[in-house]
């Protein structure tokens, strides 16, 4: 019975060992090709890069490289960027907020990408977004995924309301009194969110004409909410929160689905919501598009957001990456790749940004830019000034003691950079 | 009988697995974090000096953490106090036996057994501006006015904090000071009322006395975990609006993975168990105290 056994045994291994020779002599070796690691946000692989096969089609143009898609949750892309950094596992491509970009650059995450950047067409690309990525002479990061917010209104409610569809940040005030009035809210946003003292209602600052703060004739970042038109400005902001609601809590989601069921007379509108608000419009007819609010210097600023492609510093291969990048940017990949906007004019001219309903973000973001000098203490920034913004608004202190409280909290912080 | 080799080295193996984990999942990080807090440290920065007693000297001065550390006393404090107060209601209500007690004991777990990230957002959708059935309720009983909002200021969002962490707390004390009634001695309760006490003198000189062990133990450990709270504030009001809700738990997570500082993050961690010890040797002492001031 054992001798079976063995037997029996011995001639497995021996057919194993047979199949397998014959496997690596017939078969001609495929070339042997090297990985590309890219890091994106769920989301964009989810929407866009799964969907679109960028990556076989990618691969098809470079046979010799293979792309290898690593995808993070939002709040964590810049958690894992500097974690794999720091462990000396760099991804080669990474998509990075445009925030976190001179956090990165301070922190010795990312490379160059200067030889990028010269095979690009930059007259396409928005002067501002491409040269906030510069520092100190050498680009770090190119946008790719841009975007930028334009006014949405709904304009069936705001003629019964008997007004013409606002183009001054006065006409938005007064609907939003009227509307109030009759029972609408002007506008929905949670006053919690960081980002909302900058890029939500803190993005219409910029129709003021001014930043929170910007850099100066020395290189210095000078803070601006010590001028006449910052306390301006948040004397509007205190008077629009007074029509929006007060939960603080707020989500996006709600916001946008109550300024979709006619809750909500105007939003500020990010190119993301075409897909998931408009079609909760019972009559798409009633939701209209218009550029930013005209404010009383006569500018119509718009917050531009978005994403770079940078390459990481200790990418293991870094060819690999530049080529990826070289294609990805190209204007009819833009449109495959990005979830916001694309970053290159061109691109609009292909599916599916050539539809009438990015028309008006096309024209917009000409014109937008971020609502701060990208620095490494963008966040804590950010944080700083939501304070007593978010106390104003609620009515605690005053504009003119918000500004100079924030005036002098900002500047202390900026200082420590300058 | 002299114990051979094995036999005295025995225990020490049997408990040497547990000791391990203890040591590479707490002690060392714990050890790590302490390191942290003398070092200029950030995840963005190329460099990690070191600094000393600076980041606490820093810390010590910095405004936002002593509010944050207000905040959490306010918040562990008022949260403890409601806790115990329904809690141990709730125990006595369910341990007269009135009709229905047995169903409602299966159920009085609920709370305790939920996630507290589910219980916030729960509890934030009940409180909904517009949808959320707690407002409404509100609202149409006119005790609050129709623009009326729970996260509309700080208070009311410390509120709306405070009633969520309550609902889950309180059955922990329920169930513990229920377990320890069950099996207090029926003579005492009798020869007590022979003497003639009312139901207060009843409550404190005999009840309280008896499940005050069980009470402080469960305060010493709800203190802990209300102190260190995170994720009912985190979800019901991300420490908004203006950080009026920011306890000392969110201000940690928020130096460590939104500004990536783990120096700041790993002192203030440090001065938080500083804080924490301090008040529990404090209120251990005080329950000895109390102890043998009964037993007298």
């Amino acid at each position: 019975m054992k001798k079976g056994l063995l037997v029996l045994m011995v001639a497995m291994l021996a057919v194993s060992v047979l199949f397998a020779q014959g496997a690596s002599e017939g078969a001609a070796q495929p070339a042997k090709k090297s990985t590309v690691r890219i890091m994106v946000w769920t989301s964009s692989m989810d929407e866009k890069i799964g969907p679109n096969n960028i990556e076989a089609k990618f691969e098809e143009a470079y046979p010799q490289y293979d792309l290898e898609f690593e995808t993070i949750e939002y709040d964590q892309l810049d958690a894992q960027t500097l974690l794999s950094h720091k462990t000396g596992n760099d991804y080669d491509v990474i998509m990075v907020n445009h925030s976190s970009l001179p956090m990165f650059v301070a922190g010795d995450v990312v490379a160059p990408v200067d030889d990028v950047v010269a095979k690009l067409d930059m007259k396409y690309y928005s002067e501002k977004a491409v040269n906030a990525s510069k520092f100190n002479g050498h680009w770090y990061g190119i946008p790719f995924d841009p975007d930028c917010r334009i006014l949405a209104y709904n304009q069936k409610l705001i003629k019964e309301l008997g007004f013409e569809p606002p183009k001054t940040t006065d006409d938005v005030l007064k609907i939003a009194k009227a509307g109030f009035e009759k029972g609408y809210y002007a506008m929905a946003g949670g006053l919690n969110r960081t980002t909302f003292c900058v890029y939500d209602l803190g993005g219409f600052m910029l129709c003021w004409g001014i930043q929170l703060y910007k850099v100066d004739e020395n290189g210095k970042y000078v803070c601006q909410l010590n001028t006449p038109e910052a306390v301006d400005y948040m004397h509007w902001a205190q008077e629009m929160y007074a029509c929006m609601p007060h939960d603080g809590n707020l989500d996006n989601s709600t916001a946008r689905s109550w300024f979709a069921q006619g809750k909500v007379l105007m939003l500020w509108w990010t190119p993301s919501q075409i897909k998931s608000v408009l079609p909760k419009f019972a009559n798409r007819e009633d939701c209209a598009f218009a550029e930013m609010p005209l404010g009383p210097s006569g500018v119509n600023g718009s917050a531009m957001g978005g994403y770079m492609w940078s390459i990481g510093s200790g990418a293991q291969n870094p060819e690999g990456a530049k080529a990826f990048l070289t294609w990805a940017l190209q204007p009819e990949q833009q449109g495959q790749i990005c979830r916001g906007l694309p970053a290159d004019s061109r691109a609009y001219q292909y599916a599916p940004y050539n539809v009438p309903e990015y028309d008006m973000f096309r024209e917009q973001i000409a014109k937008a830019e971020y609502p701060v000098a990208l620095t490494s203490v963008l966040t804590k920034v950010f944080d700083t000034w939501s304070r007593p913004y978010a106390r104003c608004l609620l009515g605690e202190i005053t504009p003119e003691e918000a500004c100079e409280i924030g005036y002098k909290e900002v500047q202390a912080l900026l200082d420590t950079i300058n | 009988m002299k114990k051979s080799l094995g036999q005295s080295i025995l225990p020490y193996m049997l408990v040497a697995p547990a000791f391990i984990m203890i040591g590479v999942f707490l002690l060392y990080p714990m050890l790590h974090n302490l390191l942290l807090s003398f070092y200029d440290y950030s995840l963005a920065s190329t460099e990690r000096p070191f600094v000393g007693f600076d980041n606490y000297v820093k810390m010590l001065h910095e405004g936002r953490m002593w509010r944050a550390v207000s905040r959490t006393g306010v918040w562990t404090v008022v949260n403890l106090f409601f806790a115990i107060f329904i809690g141990v209601g709730c125990a006595f209500l369910l341990f007269s036996n009135f009709k229905g007690s047995n169903f409602l004991k299966s159920f009085i777990l609920i709370p305790w057994i939920l996630p507290s990230v589910i219980t916030g957002y729960i509890f934030s959708l009940m409180m909904n501006e517009k949808a959320g059935v707690i407002t409404w309720a509100l609202r149409s009983s006119h005790l609050v006015d129709q623009n009326f909002s729970f996260f509309s200021n700080g208070v009311l969002s410390m509120v709306a904090a405070i009633m969520a962490n309550v609902w889950r707390a309180f059955p922990f004390f329920t169930l513990m000071i229920y377990a320890k009634l069950c099996t207090i001695p029926t003579d005492q309760v009798e020869a007590a009322k022979l003497e003639g006490a009312n139901p207060l003198q009843m409550f404190w000189y005999v009840y309280l006395a008896f499940i005050q062990d069980v009470l402080f133990s469960c305060i010493f450990l709800c203190f802990i975990w209300t102190f260190n709270a995170y994720d009912i504030m985190k979800v019901m009001t991300n420490g908004g609006p203006a950080e009026t809700t920011t306890t000392m738990s969110i201000l940690i997570q928020r130096e460590a993975f939104s500004y990536f500082s783990l120096s700041n993050a790993s002192t203030m961690s440090v001065i938080a168990f500083a804080i924490m010890l301090a008040i529990i040797i404090v209120f251990k002492t005080l329950a000895s105290v109390w102890r043998r001031y009964n037993e007298k």
